[in-house]
């Protein structure tokens, strides 16, 4: 994204804003998608959020990078859904023990390569997730942001961010262990010959 | 290293991002903790399958819905290139002056804002004529002198420089366009210095002859119609050089003459000559320069008989610019972190330095006639 792009949108350039548009429109809707978990609600949040951003852009002056900005405006939106539609969850005491109890029955590294039911399990678990818990994995993890710009959009100090992510991915294990044997190959042998 | 330690750290060593003497720490942890590694295994593992999550498709189209869904500008303001704008302005002026030096004999009136010297008129040696004010002018309108009393400007210090009758002859001769009978543009002549503006007109011919045709309204006049409209809520366009009337300047339709056309001098120019001419002729010169560009207003101004030089001011802009580039710049990196409740006054610094912007890029010109 140039600041060439950037400028011509500032100045009004329809041609500029298409391009913008088309270039932005995946990673806001893959972004939005995993906050929302729905894709009525992710095509929802794009729209909204495309509009914030041309309403915004004559005001921005590239002191964080466009893409950031707009990683920043798109969580805000689904935010805003979230807790529009009353399904905002924060994060409870109960969260925050789990930071500790991360299963010792690990689903192994050799078995990563992810199969699509895996996939939807992790999907599913991800959406029990309190928002701040989804934002972060959807930033670092999926949208593979460094932690500094995740600190810059979530506009919290990187230690935050270290620390959220940390607890994320132990409450993500959490809900994953209760569906161990998408994870684990001894356990998926023993329920395929039950079955 | 305990277990809590560990589990604290262990987003970032799963990410490669400890620097290593922590991650030999965590290492050496891990080698006597078996707990940990099976935690460290379980990480690994959710981490890769997190990074192949590429299964969310992005609806058909979805683009094109938002696009359509999208206040876009319906068409791109196009703004003529400052240099456009500029020629534009000095085939006005160019065509003003040649209205007032071979069309008449008229009033025509200096303001100077500062003590700056960059105009100076030509005169023969004759001696110069008393001033005679606006209102007394036969050319000027009652209501044109009114609003010389209450202009904003008759504060600043002043710079009138008389003009000789001989140095204006008599309209009639002029619009015959006899080149034999133009005026020749006489020696330097150093003009007097007053505090307050003054109208100098011919002693004779202006009283006697007044032009019935040519309307000229005196420069300061003109001032306060474009004062007033700048200190007006709705603030007074630049103006952009086409023949739109809603684009013309507050003098020029402050002057009610459909075929009038003006520059008016904006407030920040030190000095400025100016000729307010309401003529249809005028109207012609304009256009032919317009279509041929600058080198049709120098053509004119030889053809005149006129040696002239522009020359830009901006300068009083440019601190004041500046300071609100900087207190917007501020403000944005404020906004950017998140303290929305400045945008308003975001909006204003924007909108004042736009303002400044669209001012230093109309024309701003004063005219040298050597």
């Amino acid at each position: 994204m140039t600041n060439e792009l950037v400028k011509r949108c500032q100045s009004g350039d329809s041609a500029a804003i298409e391009t913008l548009v088309h270039h932005l429109t995946p990673t806001i809707y893959k972004t939005a998608f995993s906050i929302l978990c729905n894709e009525h609600d992710a095509s929802d949040a794009v729209q909204e959020t495309f509009i914030k951003v041309l309403k915004a852009l004559p005001k921005f002056r590239g002191d964080a990078s466009l893409t950031t900005w707009v990683y920043r405006i798109t969580t805000n939106v689904c935010l805003d859904m979230l807790r529009a539609a009353g399904r905002y969850k924060t994060v409870s005491p109960d969260d925050e023990e789990v930071f500790l109890q991360i299963p010792d029955t690990a689903p192994l590294p050799e078995e990563a390569a992810v199969s699509g039911e895996r996939k939807k399990a992790v999907r599913d678990a991800i959406n029990t997730l309190p928002d701040e818990y989804k934002i972060i994995i959807t930033l670092c993890d999926l949208e593979g942001l460094p932690y500094g710009e995740a600190a810059e959009i979530l506009r919290c100090p990187l230690g935050t961010v270290k620390s959220r992510l940390n607890r994320a991915r132990a409450a993500l294990l959490k809900q994953l262990s209760k569906k161990r044997e998408l994870f684990d190959p001894e356990q998926r042998q023993r329920k395929d010959k039950e079955a | 290293m305990n277990c809590k330690e560990f589990i604290s750290l262990q987003a970032e060593y799963t990410d490669g991002l400890l620097d290593s003497a922590r991650a030999e720490e965590v290492r050496a942890h891990l080698a006597k903790c078996p707990a940990c590694q099976k935690r460290q295994a379980a990480m690994d593992s959710l981490v890769q399958t997190l990074h192949t999550m590429d299964d969310i498709p992005v609806p058909a189209g979805l683009s094109e819905k938002v696009l359509a869904n999208l206040p876009l500008p319906e068409k791109k303001v196009v703004r003529f290139p400052r240099i456009l704008r500029l020629w534009q302005t000095y085939s006005a002026v160019a065509a003003c002056l040649l209205v007032a030096v071979t069309l008449y004999a008229g009033t025509f009136e200096q303001y100077t804002k500062t003590n700056n010297e960059s105009v100076s008129y030509s005169a023969d040696t004759s001696p110069a004529p008393s001033p005679v004010s606006p209102a007394e002018s036969p050319s000027a309108p009652e209501k044109t002198s009114d609003e010389i009393k209450q202009s904003p400007l008759t504060n600043t210090k002043t710079k009138t420089i008389p003009v000789p009758s001989a140095a204006v002859p008599p309209a009639d001769v002029y619009r015959n366009e006899d080149t034999a009978s133009t005026p020749q543009i006489p020696p330097s002549y150093e003009g007097m210095v007053s505090e307050t503006p003054s109208t100098f007109l011919p002693q004779t011919e202006a009283a006697e002859k007044p032009p019935a045709d040519n309307t000229i309204i005196p420069f300061s006049a003109a001032m306060t119609a474009e004062n007033s409209a700048l200190q007006s809520d709705d603030a007074v366009p630049a103006y952009d050089g086409q023949d739109n009337p809603e684009n013309a300047p507050a003098v020029a339709r402050a002057s009610g003459g459909s075929a009038a056309f003006a520059r008016t001098a904006p407030v920040y120019v030190r000095e400025t000559l100016t000729f307010i001419v309401t003529d249809p002729a005028a109207e012609a010169i304009f256009a032919s320069v317009r279509a041929e560009g600058p080198a049709a207003v120098e053509a004119a101004f030889s053809a005149a008989g006129i040696e002239y030089t522009v020359q830009q001011d901006t300068e009083d802009f440019t601190e004041t610019y500046h300071t609100l580039t900087e207190e917007a710049t501020a403000l944005s990196a404020q906004i950017d972190a998140g303290e929305t409740d400045l945008s308003d006054r975001l909006s204003e610094i924007e909108a004042a330095r736009q303002r400044i912007i669209e001012k230093c890029t109309a024309p701003v010109l004063c005219l040298s006639i050597l």
